[in-house]
């Protein structure tokens, strides 16, 4: 409750020292519970009024009073990643595994609104199997059997040798929104290939979570 | 009875008001008052967008006129193309198109994307593919850098997140293939970019 | 001003009732709704500070509201559409109601909130007419694949995906083309319909093909498989709030690019309408996803 004086002091009263105490006690007690409605109600908090956040450097997420950002990305021709047909957990053509370098792990502690999105420039290599097959991608949330394909992403194989060659290089783009309680959680993408392998050759993983 | 005088004693039921005393309560909790009020200070729950100065967690900037620089939107050789880049004017290599200064930034993480619309002419004559790459730099260091895409239409799209620690400049830049000697016509349309928009989101608390 | 000043008593002064009084009221008038920046320290709010959701981090503090939308349709099995020449209305390509963003009450964006829009959507532009491109490079005629790659060299047509709004009411009868989006049905005369470049801010193009090179010849490949994905982002300039009930997405083809007097010497993408003519030919979208954040910019 906001602050009022115990004690009106009038001329000719005694001063007691309890009284005198007992207002600076109350006051010491009000700093440290004080209402919001003491508060003044006016844009006056700007950025210095706020706790710093965190940086994982090793993410590249800073962990915010607002939320935690960042993301993962690669540049041309500085290092690239992967999907391929073979595994050696593959049982199967249509087995999806991570993709390396795509991934974020975080620990939440308030409920937030994830906002993930990705884009990689990806080809599929020929494989001589005389077949064009080809390599997508999709996001995973958690762990990889809770996929999701509704911005699936498709390379094809660019073999020249077949008359189906494609030379379609265009970049796979994809993203994914949903709120999230507090917990450690990951998101990142997973790939399926046909084809023996195909090259992420520039990428970027981007993570929005909203707190606030 | 006569008026009583702060004094040096002690603080006594009934005795005389110590003014050392008075003060060591009272002076420390003013001080707390007046900027000192932290966050175990306030209940909880009680910011809202009223409190909040503009830009106090992020800012947000948006460039929705990005396309292929004026300069380099030259007639091609037929009225059913675009008005676009041509080797007449341009020889290969990476082109500064777009470029703008982010201010009233501070320590945090930057958020970008950058959402177009391209064009490009994939064989002129020759066999062998043309594309475009993109590059966005930040304070001049690259933070997307592409490989070309090798479509004759795409919708580009790209997004980088770094941490800043203040005020930047944010270009992008293109690059196509160059031209094949004795081959490629110096006038005619190779490479068009429209209809762009670089969302930047700056995160500071 | 919310600081509490007044000045320390020292041995010898006065202790009067008003004077002692005047050291409690002081704070009593400085936190009545007063704390302010003269108050606080650096860092005092951290998270706690904060109204927290406890599902979600929508608390209109920064963000205010998404959406997400998928058709459910996957990779095959997804609607075709046909072009044309003649102007006239796009076909909504969102599969009715699989992923249109609707806000029955509807979804204030206030002035300077941003509307970030992200849509994606799987093409396969399978029902190409190859007697209508034109044969070049030497390619032999005969062959299926034969091209069908025109010495005008910008001979491939493209499809054109863009965002509508409604921003009249729940009953979703009133779509328009979002803020620096044209309708591609503008009369450019003999030019076709079409828009302006600079009117695409909300437009993804698809290809309705793409030339290839295969044993020194260049041929037309039929464009499947092909995933598209595009950004739309919008910040009310307009000074007063700007209420959404719904966003969706339209298609419509074929289009060229065209820059003569017609268009005003301005690039833009128009309904070619001389020959060949480019009506019949289909594109079949399957999978769309549609999303969008409604979130503060300061």
């Amino acid at each position: 409750m906001p602050y009022t004086p115990l004690k009106t002091w009038a001329d000719g009263d005694v001063i007691l020292s309890a009284d005198v105490q007992a207002e600076l006690d109350y006051v010491r007690d009000y700093v440290r519970q004080m209402p919001a409605t003491d508060i003044e109600a006016s844009a006056w908090a700007n950025s210095k009024h706020v706790m710093r956040g965190n940086y994982d450097p090793v993410q590249n997420v800073a962990d915010l009073v607002s939320g935690q950002f960042g993301g993962q990305g690669v540049l041309f021709g500085t290092d690239f990643s992967y999907i391929t047909a073979y595994n050696t957990l593959r049982v199967g053509s249509t087995v999806w595994e991570h993709v390396p370098l795509t991934s974020l792990t975080l620990e939440i502690r308030r409920p937030v609104t994830l906002f993930f999105q990705w884009w990689a420039q990806f080809a599929g290599y020929p494989d001589g199997s005389g077949s064009t097959g080809y390599g997508d991608l999709a996001l995973f949330r958690s762990n990889k059997s809770l996929r999701n394909t509704d911005c699936r992403c498709r390379a094809p194989e660019e073999d020249r040798t077949v008359l189906t060659y494609r030379e379609n290089r265009h970049v796979g783009s994809g993203f994914f929104i949903e709120d999230q309680g507090v917990g450690t959680y990951s998101l990142g993408l997973v790939g399926q290939a046909t084809c023996s392998k195909v090259q992420l050759y520039s990428f970027g993983v981007s993570l929005e979570a909203f707190a606030l | 009875m006569p008026a009583a005088k702060f004094s040096e004693a002690q603080t006594v039921n009934q005795g005389l008001v110590d003014a050392r005393g008075f003060n060591a309560n009272y002076d420390p909790l003013k001080g707390v008052l007046n900027g000192g009020l932290d966050r175990t200070s306030t209940e909880d729950g009680w910011v809202s967008r009223t409190h909040l100065a503009p830009n106090a967690l992020h800012k947000v900037v948006l460039d929705t006129s990005v396309e292929l620089s004026t300069g380099l939107q030259n007639s091609g050789t037929s009225a059913f193309r675009f008005d676009c880049l041509r080797y007449e004017d341009y020889g290969g290599g990476w082109y500064a198109n777009t470029s703008f200064n982010v201010s009233g930034l501070r320590e945090g993480m930057l958020h970008l994307e950058f959402s177009g619309l391209a064009w490009c002419n994939k064989f002129y004559t020759d066999a062998n593919p043309k594309g475009f790459g993109i590059r966005v730099l930040w304070n001049g260091i690259a933070v997307v850098h592409t490989g070309r895409w090798y479509t004759e239409w795409s919708t580009p799209y790209v997004s980088a997140d770094f941490p800043i620690t203040g005020d930047g400049t944010l270009s992008l830049e293109f690059e196509f293939s160059p031209p094949a000697p004795g081959t490629d016509s110096s006038t005619s349309p190779q490479f068009h970019l429209w209809g762009g928009h670089i969302l930047v989101v700056a995160r500071f608390r | 001003m919310s600081r509490v000043d007044n000045t320390s008593p020292k041995a010898g002064d006065a202790v009067t009732a008003a004077g002692l009084n005047e050291k409690f009221t002081d704070i009593q008038t400085a936190t009545t709704a007063g704390l302010d920046e003269a108050n606080f320290r650096s860092e005092a709010l951290d998270y706690t500070k904060f109204p927290v959701n406890n599902a979600h981090g929508k608390t209109g503090i920064v963000l205010r509201d998404w959406k997400y939308a998928n058709n459910g349709v996957g990779t095959s099995g997804g609607a075709t559409y046909t072009s044309t020449t003649i102007a006239g209305a796009p076909a909504e390509l969102s599969h009715g109601a699989g992923s249109r963003l609707v806000w029955p009450l509807g979804q204030e964006l206030a002035a300077n909130d941003m509307l970030r829009a992200h849509f994606w959507l799987w093409a396969d532009a399978v029902g190409i007419d190859e007697s209508k491109y034109k044969v070049a490079y030497g390619n032999a005629s005969g062959n299926p694949y034969a091209a069908l790659v025109g010495i005008d060299e910008t001979d491939i047509p493209v499809w054109v995906a863009w965002l509508q709004w409604d921003i009249t009411s729940n009953a979703l009868a009133n779509w328009t083309e979002v803020p620096g989006q044209g309708d591609f049905d503008s009369n450019f005369s003999s030019a076709g319909n079409g828009s302006y470049c600079d009117e695409m801010l909300a437009t993804a193009v698809i290809p309705h093909g793409s030339r290839y090179a295969f044993s020194g010849q260049t041929y037309l490949l039929k464009h499947t498989d092909l995933p598209v994905r595009r950004s739309y982002n919008y910040v009310n300039d307009t000074g007063s709030p700007i209420t959404i009930y719904g966003l969706r997405l339209v298609i419509n083809g074929l289009f060229h690019p065209v820059c003569s007097s017609f268009t005003s010497n301005k690039n833009a993408l128009t309904k070619k309408i001389s020959a060949p003519t480019w009506d019949g030919e289909t594109i079949e979208i399957n999978g769309v996803t549609l999303g969008a954040l409604v979130q503060r910019t300061t």
